[in-house]
């Protein structure tokens, strides 16, 4: 486990994640323990992730290093220990979009990454201890020099 | 709630592998230090109260897809 240490460039990752468990839901959600995570379209970058037990809710996902190129993190143990990682492979990171209107005012929260095992389709959401990343970072950054494309 | 009166350096043991010692006082500010099994999470609470609320704002309902798909639209637009 001591090998993963930074999580940063995932790029290529599997789509399909299909029904993931989270064992202690998501804070604010934590009865809610099953999510289907789809991807949105062919060439979109989000994904649609939708409590199992409940259709009115759903989240929209967004893959941040497609989004902001210089993200990285580092995942707490208390994480790996929970999904079971071993393995920088099995590590599958999604975060979480806040949609608001007008919507290029949209944000994405970058300090509370989702973080899924995509073989054993555990996830969190983990609470990182950076103090650079926002909760809520424009997806579209009025400067190209914050690192969004 | 427990409530224990604790001078600097002196420590608390959790069930017995999680220690929380004080490390100073400055002002209102209190320093603690933690050891626990590297399973244990530890956040601030007022960041987990934070991410809960903005999950709350991120839930998106029945005009999800609608939502989306304008937003995709002005990302294409931004890209041009």
């Amino acid at each position: 486990l001591a090998d993963i240490n930074y999580v940063k460039v995932v790029r290529r990752m599997s789509v399909e994640i299909s029904t993931v468990q989270f064992p202690q839901g998501i804070p604010g959600f934590q009865d809610l323990r099953d999510f289907v995570i789809q991807k949105h379209e062919e060439d979109s970058p989000f994904y649609l992730m939708q409590a199992a037990d409940n259709e009115d809710i759903g989240f929209v996902l967004v893959n941040p290093f497609e989004v902001f190129r210089n993200y990285e993190f580092r995942l707490p143990d208390s994480a790996k220990e929970l999904l079971e990682i071993d393995r920088t492979e099995q590590i599958a990171v999604f975060s979480l979009v806040t949609l608001r209107s007008p919507v290029e005012e949209s944000t994405t929260n970058l300090l509370a990454p989702i973080v899924i095992n995509s073989e054993n389709k555990k996830g969190v959401q983990v609470v990182l201890m950076e103090e650079k990343l926002s909760i809520q970072e424009k997806l579209f950054a009025p400067s190209p020099v914050e690192g969004a494309r | 709630m427990l409530v224990l009166r604790r001078k600097i350096n002196e420590a608390l043991v959790i069930d017995h592998n999680i220690e929380i010692v004080v490390l100073g006082v400055e002002g209102d500010v209190v320093k603690l230090g933690i050891q626990a099994p590297k399973q244990k999470e530890i956040v601030r609470k007022e960041l987990l109260e934070s991410v809960s609320a903005e999950n709350q704002l991120a839930m998106a309902t029945k005009e999800l897809k609608a939502e989306l798909n304008n937003l995709l639209k002005t990302m294409k637009k931004a890209e041009k």
